[in-house]
This record gives structure tokens, C-alpha cells and sequence, in this order.
């Protein structure tokens, strides 16, 4: 069983490389060739799926784990360790069944250099399962960089007109970002090795997420600022060393160095510049990758890092944090209701969803935390199905501009059918599987701070608004297409002909994708079953969850210094 | 010291050293005979291959050869052995990218200074000596005035030839002043002797005068950060490495790097290193107080240099200018490892990570650099040289396989993973963290900090490279290369290594780890009155000073 997983996680790559040594494959083989091996990879995954044991004892323990020694660092090792637990399962199988839609997406589209297209697709999935499954830091660290050089390539060689920028700008942003992470991670090690009981220098996730919340963080000085603050205190010395003790305490060093990275990742509002740009310009199959999986990354890590290893900084931060989330869950979805073009929209969307899974991570509850992990799968799954389908018809009328379209019911039904569905699902209409997630997620938040809660459920509301207005301008009303207009001779009738209907692989790609956001609206349990005990281990390390139904009031956090977990805001609410 | 035991010493040094021995034996011999005799270039070149090849075997041969590190004037430990090997393999793949860029009238004096140059280098690496060090460093300067000045194809040419010659004399002067007061601190010229009298005799034997030390300390950083081109030694390299043939540019933005870091090692992170916590000298000792100032000076430069060198770099637009700041620029990553180097001690169980991050990056440096200069080499032809970034434009889809060559180097020289110049970095940015501890804890994560994000800064222009070989339309009249097969060789030992060192880096981390140890230990003194044998003194590690530290 062990091996399956590392042959999962490397059975991509090795496509990809008979790819990029075949460049003389017609596009109908390179295409074929990726798809089977994409194929077996998800049936592959489904094996793992099948075989991950829910209900065990031990949920802290990865399964179908692996583990050798790599680099020699000191008296300890860098390994290479493999393993799943429920968390990184899910966002496993959906790295491989996103791949699917995402080549199949390229299918008619991509004929230059398509072997080059199809292996860069393949070698981003295995940077990301290799990044989901990683059981050591410097590991997980390398996967992560890794997937940065495909996808540059992707929307440099394949996406639209303003493609180098898009691609440059990516590239930089997030490594830039990322480069911080890994200072974060590192000081991460250094300080288990300095301060955990038996000073062992362990570069494991696992380990660490054990022995780091319980260290004794030696000079842990955090005071509060949130509380008191006024123009007066600009000129007070007392009240700058105060701050700056706040920023330069361990755990919150080390929280804001993690989130660099993560945060561009995510992106959550501040840090989200390069993301349309990126969106927009990328092809298809790029688009529902980045969306699809490489957004979760961000999520991912703030989940393994920021809030399993160091949930003091967190809890301290919440506020800004929570600000920051409601933020972009607004910003996005006030600029999205602004967009004509679909795809921008979209973009802006997962801005706005986005904002709702790191609400549901900062709210430090068990139920908000759940709700997030759920909605990456989620969110994974209707924003893939939504760049697909802007695709499909971008592919056909080479607009993505919404007064360009209207009525695309009568010219393309099932296209239609696959977006309103997508739509719903992502505007978590309940019955659908969006509603699974940010149901969880604005319950947590609300027992952690009703204000961010309240802010986020109007979010809700404009997404509900935005996805509706794109539906009802392109979908329904009078048909009206781009090309009929143009006065080039060919009228409606001859415009219809030219338009290809909706193509097998289309619907291939999509059916899956669209089963599982019927299936996860009525049926949730199976992912639940999964996700909450290995969210349970994470959550032991946040502070308890105040009564439900009992709006506590965290607006003014306790000035005083927090010395441990057992001095909560909870107390005081009482 | 008896005479006999004195013989010992000798004939063991000159054993160790007989690689170098061979390399200066052959380059005499081929510079005298160049005068007399015309050989095509190719009968030069095979002669210096096979000189690189045969002190290979003999290193290997020599590989458990050892010398009484307290009297001998070079060492032949794993830091000599792992140097060595590095330059007699960088060696070879500068001679597959040199072999066709001279004249067939002066091929006999390029080949003869080129080999000198490395038989310097590598003295370098085994030197335990002061006067010795000095000996190797100028052995490696020499010859160098002389490959920049035979093209003397124009006056550019020349004036980078000149440049070059004053500054290297003046740092060579600077150098030298600062290993007077060096010698002047205990009275010994021998490295492993200087360094176990600082350590090991802190308490009853203080450093007498830390002023001393801390001149020595300047000057030496002064001498020598002008080999490894640090601000605010770094103004020649631009323009000689534009003004000079590319050929010599690769080589010298490597050897004289790898030099300069082997000496800064040997000479002063090894002397004054100093870790928190140290059993044998106090947070209050002379000790302490010049390391403390070497690790802020050495801070300082890396700031300095790796801010300017990115920056600046971001501008370029002929690639030899880009890659001279480019190599500035790593000088500073290498520097903020020397900075952690100095909180590497002998006389504590710590991990000598400093010491291991620059020996790591050093590898890797000369590979991916050699690399990225060789794929333009490769490219140039006489009437269509390749210099500006432009000319590059269209290369993956005209020319994919140099491409992919110079792709994977621009990718480990911008340090993104699975490639060999992640590891480097991350081991320097790793050992700065490390020694992140007590009052200059700050400092160490600020310098970190400034580092990581230069290192962003300076993926964009390798990647402005990179977006016009694959993202720009080729141009109508493409690149006509020829290039021999020896150039591809060495490109592609360059490209392959660099991959394949990121994916297998074990080996190369464990000879780094090696290395350090010898670097930085003092081996115990076994006996006072050596006999008969020869093994006077065993190297080993010493034991740890505290079992367990924090």
C-alpha cells in the first residue's frame, strides 16, 4: 500500500516527461496519451480512497505513509515521507479529478505544440499531489515551488494577449511570498529543536503539529493592541513598544512570515492583485487548475501551518485576520458584480469563496474548520466547472464579454444546464454542495465573532446576486451570439451551423464534476466522516467554542498579556 | 620540532600535494615548449585534459593520505579533498568550453596559465598556512592577467585587462597587510595551530590584543572580498567581464569565487569562529567580541551585496553585465552563510551548518554559472556573437535542447526547487536561522529576511531570460551555432548536474556536511613526541562540550 501512493503522486510526471520527449505526437496522441495516464492516476486515487480506513483510533497518523531518509541535516534527516490523512485525502482525489475536465477542456482547443500543453498539465498534478501527500516540511516545500514552474509556462506559452505579464507576475508574486513561508517553516524547526523536551531536530509535519502547540514558547509576549488605539497614541513611546513587542512576539513572527506565503496563495484581499490578471490570461485547463487546486494550496497550508502549529499567533491575530477574510469576501464580490467579462467574474468570485474558507479556518472552531476543508473540495469543484464552461463557449465565440451573449439557452442546452448548475452550487443554494461548506463556516464564525459573521453572510447574499445576473444575461433572454452581428454576410442560419454543438469530451469532463456537487449537497456525510477527526487533532489546540446560539461579543479581546490557552475570551463573555 | 620528524612533514606535504604538482609540472612544460615548437590548439587541449584527468586519479589515490595538521603547510582533509575535486571537475568543463577559443599561436600559454590558475585554486583549498594561502591565491591571480590579456583583441579588452590587474594587486597588498597582523596575534603562521591556541587556550591564553584581530579581520575580509567580487569590491567585475572574451567571464565569476570562499573559510571563519554557549570562552571573552564584529561585518557586506547586485542587475540588458551582477549578487548569499560560519566553533558539538551552506552553494554556484555562460558560449559563433538578452530570443523553439540547458540553470540559479540551487540557499538561509540566538538573534533573522526577498527579486531576471527564450517569437535569421562536441559535454554535465543535484542531493550534502567538519575542527594533539610514526596527530571531531545543548 505504500508504494500505491508514491506511484500515484509520480505516475503523472513520468507521463509528462514521455511528453515533452515526444514533441513530434500530434496533438490527437499527446491528447490520448494524457488522458489515459490522468485516467489511471484517478482510478488510482480512487483505490486510496477506497482503502483510507474512516473511524480509526489514531487519526493523527497518516495513512498508507512512507518514509526514508533523505538529506542528513546535523544528527537528524530530511525525509522523504509520503502519507494521507483525511484533510489531505480529499484534496488528493480532487487534484486528480480535476485533471480530467482540464485536459479534456484542451481537447479541441490546444493543437500547437499540444504534447508541451498536456505535459505541463501533468507535471502541475504531480506537484500538487506530491504537495497534498508530503509528510516533511522541506518536502512539502518543494512541491509547492515545483508547481510554480508548469503553471508559469502554462499561461506564458498558452493563455491570452497580456500572457508574459500575467505569467511573470504570478511567478514573482508567489515566490516571493513562498520564500517567507519557508523562513517561517524553518524557524518553525529550530525552535521544536531549541525548546521541545527532547530537542530533536524533526522536519516532520506530523511531529511537529504534535509538539509545537504544547512547547513552552519561551519569551511568548504578545500584548494586545486591538484595544486601545487613538491618534494620542501615535506619540507614545510606551504604546510603540507595545506594538512592536505584539509584532515581534515568537508566535506571531512566525504566524505573519507563514502567512506571506499563503495569503498570496489563497489569495486573500490585499494580495489577490495577481490573481485575474492570471485568470484571465491563463487557457482553460490552467484556469481550472489555479482555481480548482492550486488556490487550496494556500488554505492547505494555513490550515498545516498557521493554525496546527502555531494557533497562539492566531488566536491573537484574529481580528485582523477576520478583517482581512470579510474583506476580501466583500471586495470580491462587489468588483465581480462589477465585471462584464465572465471569466473576470468568475475570477473575482473565488476571491470572494476564497474569503469564506479563511473565515472558516481563522473562526478557530471545530465546525467553522470543517466547513472550510469541505468547501475547498467544493469550491474546487464548482469554480473548475464554471472556468470549463466559460471556456467551452469562449472556444466557440471568442468573447467572454457578457453583452456580447444572451440567450445561449436555445444555441448550447446542456452547456446551459452545466452553468446554472455550477452557479447554484457555488452560490450555496442548499441542497447543493456550497451550502455544505458555508453553512459550517458562517456557524463557526458566528460563535467566534458575530460581527465577521454578519459581514460574511451579506457576501453570501451579493454572490447569490452577481451569479444570478451573469445567468440571466448570458443563458436566458433572446439569443444573440457575437459573430451573427459582425454583417459578414452570414446570418443566424449560417452562424449556427459554424457553432459546434456540445462535444462528448465536454460533457465527459463535466458530468463528474456536476454528480458530485448534487451528491455532496444531499449526501455530505462520507467527506464529513473523513475530514473531521484529522480537523479534531487540530482543533484540540484552539480555545474552547463558546455556547452556540449565544452571540458572544469579542470586539474588545482582553488587553492583558495571554499567557496560556486557558485564558479565553469565553471566560469573560460569561 | 626534531629534523627527522621535520623530513616526516615534508615528504608528506609533498606527497598530498602532488596533484598540483603535476598541474604546475605540465603547465611549465608546455608554456616553455609553446616557444619552440607549433602544435595545432587540439594537441594543447588534450594535453591539459589529460593533466586535469591525471591529478584526478592522483587526488583519489591520495584520497587517505593525511598530514600533521600543526606543522604541515597544506591538509589533505575532506574540505582540501572536496575543493579539490571541485575544481579539477569545473576544470575540465572550462576546458571544454575554452578548448576552441584561442588562436592556435597562443593556445600553448592559454592552456599553460589556465592550468597554473588551477593548480593555485586548489593550493588554495589544502593551504594551512598563511604565507602558503598567499602563495596559492597570487598563483591563481597571475596567470589570470595573463589569459585576460593574450586575446588583446581591442581596447576594451585591454582595459579590462588592466582594471583588473591593479585591483587584484591592490587587494593582494590589502590581503597581505591583514595576514601580517594575523601572525602577529600568537606567533604562529599555521591555520589549525592559530585556531586551537584562539579556542582551546581561550581562558588561560586570551587573544592578546582583539584590536589586532580586528585589523586583521578587515583587511583579510578587504583582500578578499575583492576575489569574490563583494561590495564594495565589486566594481570591476562588469565591465572586465563584458570587456573580456565570455570564456574568461565563466571563468572569472567562478574560480575566483570559489577561491575567495575557501580563504575566507580557512582564514578567518575557522580562526575566530565562535558558537553562544561555549564552554571555553565566555559571552564576555576577546574571543566573542571579534567574532561578534566578523559575523556583523560579514552581515553587512551580504546586505550590501546582494541588494546591489540584484538590483542592478534587474537593468541589464547585455547578458555578460547581467551575469556579473548576478554573481555579485550570489557572493552575498555566500556572505550571509559566512556570517553564520562565524558562529561555527570547534570547540562546541553545534552543527557547523555556516560552513556546509557555503560549501554546498559553492557547488552548485560554479555549475549552474558554468552552465548558463557555457549555453552562450556555445551559441556564439565569431561573426554572431550572442550579448544581449534579445539575442537569445525564439532559443526554445530554434534551438530546444540549449534551451532546456540554460532553463534548468536559470532555474537553480534563481534557487526554485527540485533544482540544485534551492539546496544552497536554503542550507545558507537555514544556518543563518540556525544560529538565530541571544542579542544578535534579530540580526541573523533581519539579514535572512533581506535575503529571502532578494532572492525574489533576483528570480525576475534570470526569468526575463527565460520569457525571451520560450515566450518571444524567434528571429528571422536564427542562431547558426556550431558548437564542438566538448562544449555540449560541458553544458550538459553543467544542466544535468544541476537537475540531477537537486533531485539525488545526499551526496552532495553529505561531502559538504564532511567538509565543514574537517574545516572547522581542531584535531585533538595525541602525542607531543612523535616517534616513528607518521600518523603524529589523528584528526577526529571532538567530542561534544555540552551533551545535550539547547
Amino acid at each position: 500500500m505504500p508504494m500505491l501512493l508514491t506511484i500515484t503522486v509520480f505516475l503523472p510526471l513520468i507521463g509528462s516527461l514521455i511528453l515533452f520527449l515526444m514533441p513530434m505526437w500530434s496533438y490527437k496522441t499527446a491528447r490520448q496519451f494524457a488522458l489515459a495516464t490522468s485516467l489511471i492516476t484517478f482510478v488510482l486515487s480512487l483505490f486510496l480512497l477506497i482503502g483510507f480506513q474512516v473511524g480509526t483510533t489514531r487519526p493523527d497518523l497518516p495513512q498508507f505513509s512512507t518514509s526514508t531518509d533523505w538529506l542528513t541535516v546535523g544528527n537528524s534527516a530530511i525525509k522523504f515521507a509520503l502519507g494521507l490523512d483525511g484533510i489531505s485525502l480529499c484534496l488528493f482525489a480532487l487534484s486528480t479529478l480535476l485533471v480530467i475536465p482540464s485536459i479534456f477542456s484542451s481537447w479541441e482547443s490546444v493543437k500547437e505544440r499540444a504534447a508541451a500543453h498536456y505535459g505541463l498539465i501533468l507535471a502541475l498534478e504531480t506537484g500538487l499531489l506530491g504537495l497534498f501527500a508530503s509528510l516533511d516540511v522541506v518536502l512539502f516545500y518543494i512541491f509547492f515551488e515545483f508547481t510554480l514552474i508548469p503553471l508559469f509556462f502554462l499561461i506564458g506559452l498558452y493563455g491570452g494577449p497580456e500572457r508574459r505579464r500575467a505569467a511573470i507576475t504570478f511567478f514573482l508574486y508567489t515566490l516571493a511570498g513562498s520564500l517567507l513561508t519557508l523562513i517561517g517553516v524553518v524557524s518553525l524547526v529550530m525552535i521544536n529543536q531549541s525548546y521541545s523536551a527532547d530537542h530533536v531536530l524533526t522536519f516532520s509535519i506530523p511531529e511537529l503539529t504534535k509538539s509545537l502547540p504544547n512547547l513552552n514558547w519561551g519569551d511568548w509576549h504578545v500584548v494586545h493592541t486591538w484595544g486601545e488605539w487613538g491618534p494620542r497614541h501615535l506619540f507614545s513611546a510606551e504604546w510603540w513598544d507595545k506594538v512592536w513587542g505584539f509584532w515581534l512576539s515568537p508566535q506571531v513572527m512566525i504566524f505573519m512570515l507563514l502567512f506571506a506565503g499563503f495569503a498570496i496563495k489563497v489569495p486573500l484581499f490585499p494580495f489577490h492583485t495577481w490573481l485575474p490578471l492570471a485568470h484571465v490570461e491563463a487557457p482553460t485547463a490552467g484556469s481550472i487548475l489555479l482555481a480548482g487546486v492550486l488556490l487550496k494550496v494556500g488554505a492547505y497550508g494555513f490550515l498545516r501551518f498557521n493554525m496546527a502549529m502555531v494557533p497562539l499567533g492566531a488566536q491573537a491575530l484574529l481580528p485582523f485576520l477576520g478583517t482581512i477574510a470579510v474583506l476580501g469576501i466583500l471586495y470580491g464580490a462587489l468588483t465581480a458584480l462589477a465585471q462584464t467579462d465572465v471569466k473576470r467574474l468568475v475570477a473575482y468570485s473565488s476571491v470572494s469563496h476564497m474569503g469564506f474558507i479563511a473565515l472558516g479556518l481563522f473562526s478557530m472552531t471545530k465546525t467553522g474548520t470543517d466547513g472550510a476543508v469541505i468547501q475547498m473540495v467544493n469550491h474546487g469543484l464548482t469554480t473548475g466547472a464554471l472556468f470549463a464552461c466559460v471556456g467551452i463557449f469562449y472556444e466557440r465565440y471568442h468573447t467572454r464579454e457578457m453583452s456580447e451573449l444572451s440567450g445561449l439557452w436555445e444555441r448550447l442546452p446542456i452547456l446551459a444546464f452545466f452553468l446554472i448548475l455550477a452557479s447554484l452550487g457555488s452560490a450555496a443554494v442548499p441542497g447543493l454542495n456550497g451550502f455544505v461548506g458555508e453553512f459550517p463556516i458562517l456557524l463557526g464564525m458566528f460563535s467566534r465573532n458575530a460581527t465577521f459573521g454578519i459581514l460574511a453572510a451579506v457576501g453570501m447574499v451579493i454572490g447569490a446576486y452577481y451569479l444570478l445576473i451573469m445567468l440571466q444575461r448570458v443563458i436566458f433572454g433572446p439569443l444573440r451570439e457575437p459573430g451573427a452581428q459582425d454583417g459578414h454576410g452570414h446570418g443566424p442560419a449560417s452562424h449556427a451551423e459554424s457553432i459546434r454543438p456540445i462535444g462528448w469530451h465536454e460533457i465527459a469532463g463535466l458530468t463528474p464534476l456536476m454528480a458530485l456537487i448534487i451528491l455532496i449537497g444531499i449526501y455530505p456525510k462520507p467527506l464529513f466522516d473523513r475530514i473531521s477527526p484529522a480537523v479534531g487533532i487540530i482543533a484540540r489546540h484552539y480555545p474552547p467554542e463558546p455556547d452556540r446560539g449565544v452571540a458572544v461579543k469579542v470586539a474588545h479581546v482582553d488587553p492583558a498579556p495571554v499567557k496560556s490557552l486557558a485564558n479565553l475570551p469565553q471566560d469573560r463573555a460569561r | 620540532m626534531t629534523p627527522p620528524d621535520a623530513l616526516v612533514v615534508a615528504k608528506q606535504t609533498l606527497l598530498v600535494l602532488s596533484p598540483e604538482l603535476l598541474l604546475l609540472l605540465v603547465a611549465t612544460v608546455m608554456m616553455t615548449a609553446g616557444a619552440f615548437v607549433t602544435l595545432p590548439r587540439r594537441v594543447w587541449a588534450g594535453a591539459t585534459a589529460g593533466a586535469l584527468v591525471a591529478a584526478m586519479v592522483a587526488l583519489f589515490m591520495l584520497r587517505n593520505e593525511t598530514t600533521d595538521p600543526y606543522s604541515s603547510v597544506a591538509l589533505n582533509d575532506a574540505l582540501s579533498g572536496y575543493a579539490r575535486f571541485a575544481f579539477l571537475l569545473t576544470g575540465l568543463i572550462l576546458l571544454g568550453l575554452a578548448h576552441d577559443q584561442v588562436d592556435d599561436s597562443r593556445a600553448a600559454e592559454f592552456f599553460g596559465a589556465f592550468l597554473m590558475i588551477h593548480a593555485g585554486a586548489m593550493l588554495v583549498a589544502a593551504s594551512n598556512e598563511l604565507v602558503f594561502l598567499f602563495v596559492g591565491l597570487e598563483l591563481v591571480s597571475i596567470p589570470t592577467y595573463l589569459l585576460l590579456y593574450l586575446p588583446r583583441r581591442n581596447a576594451t579588452t585591454q582595459e579590462a585587462a588592466t582594471k583588473y590587474f591593479f585591483l587584484s594587486i591592490f587587494s593582494s597588498g590589502l590581503l597581505l597587510f591583514g595576514l601580517a597582523y594575523l601572525y602577529g596575534l600568537a606567533g604562529v603562521s599555521n591555520l589549525k595551530a592559530l585556531s586551537y591556541l584562539i579556542h582551546w587556550f581561550s581562558n588561560s591564553l586570551p587573544l592578546p590584543e582583539p584590536q589586532l584581530a580586528v585589523i586583521a579581520l578587515v583587511f583579510v575580509m578587504a583582500g578578499l572580498g575583492f576575489r569574490v567580487a563583494a561590495v564594495p569590491f565589486h566594481w570591476y567585475a562588469p565591465d572586465v567581464y563584458e570587456g573580456s572574451p565570455t570564456v574568461m567571464a565563466a571563468l572569472l565569476a567562478w574560480v575566483p569565487k570559489g577561491v575567495g570562499f575557501l580563504a575566507l573559510i580557512r582564514v578567518l571563519s575557522a580562526v575566530f569562529g565562535w558558537e553562544r554557549g561555549d564552554l571555553h570562552a565566555s559571552e564576555m571573552s576577546n574571543l566573542s567580541q571579534v567574532s561578534d564584529k566578523a559575523a556583523f561585518l560579514a552581515g553587512l557586506i551580504a546586505i550590501i551585496t546582494m541588494t546591489l547586485g540584484n538590483t542592478v542587475a534587474l537593468r541589464q540588458d547585455n547578458l555578460k553585465r547581467l551575469f556579473a551582477y548576478s554573481s555579485i549578487a550570489h557572493a552575498g548569499y555566500m556572505m550571509v552563510g559566512l556570517a553564520a560560519a562565524f558562529r561555527n566553533s570547534p570547540t562546541t558539538s553545534g552543527g557547523f551548518l555556516g560552513t556546509e551552506g557555503i560549501l554546498l552553494y559553492l557547488a552548485t554556484y560554479a555549475l549552474m554559472t558554468l552552465g548558463a555562460l557555457g549555453v552562450i558560449i556555445a551559441l556564439s559563433t565569431r561573426d554572431r556573437p550572442v550579448e544581449t538578452v534579445d539575442d537569445l530570443s525564439g532559443l526554445a523553439w530554434t534551438h530546444p535542447t540549449a534551451a532546456l540547458a540554460m532553463g534548468l540553470c536559470l532555474f537553480s540559479l534563481a534557487g526554485v526547487p527540485p533544482m540544485a540551487g534551492f539546496y544552497g540557499k536554503f542550507w545558507i538561509f537555514g544556518s543563518a536561522l540556525a544560529v538565530a540566538k541571544g542579542p544578535d538573534a534579530r540580526g541573523f533573522q533581519l539579514l535572512t529576511i533581506i535575503g529571502v526577498l532578494n532572492a525574489a527579486i533576483g528570480a525576475y531576471y534570470y526569468l526575463r531570460i527565460l520569457m525571451k527564450m520560450t515566450f518571444s517569437p524567434a528571429p528571422a535569421r536564427p542562431l547558426m551555432p556550431r558548437p564542438s562536441w566538448a562544449a555540449i559535454l560541458a553544458v550538459g554535465a553543467c544542466a544535468s548536474l544541476s537537475l540531477g543535484l537537486g533531485l539525488i542531493t545526499a551526496p552532495l550534502v553529505n561531502a559538504s556536511h564532511q567538509a565543514a567538519i574537517s574545516a572547522v575542527a581542531t584535531p585533538e594533539v595525541l602525542s607531543v613526541a612523535p616517534a616513528k610514526s607518521t600518523a603524529i596527530m589523528r584528526e577526529r571531531e571532538r567530542p561534544a562540550a555540552g551533551a545535550v545543548r539547547r
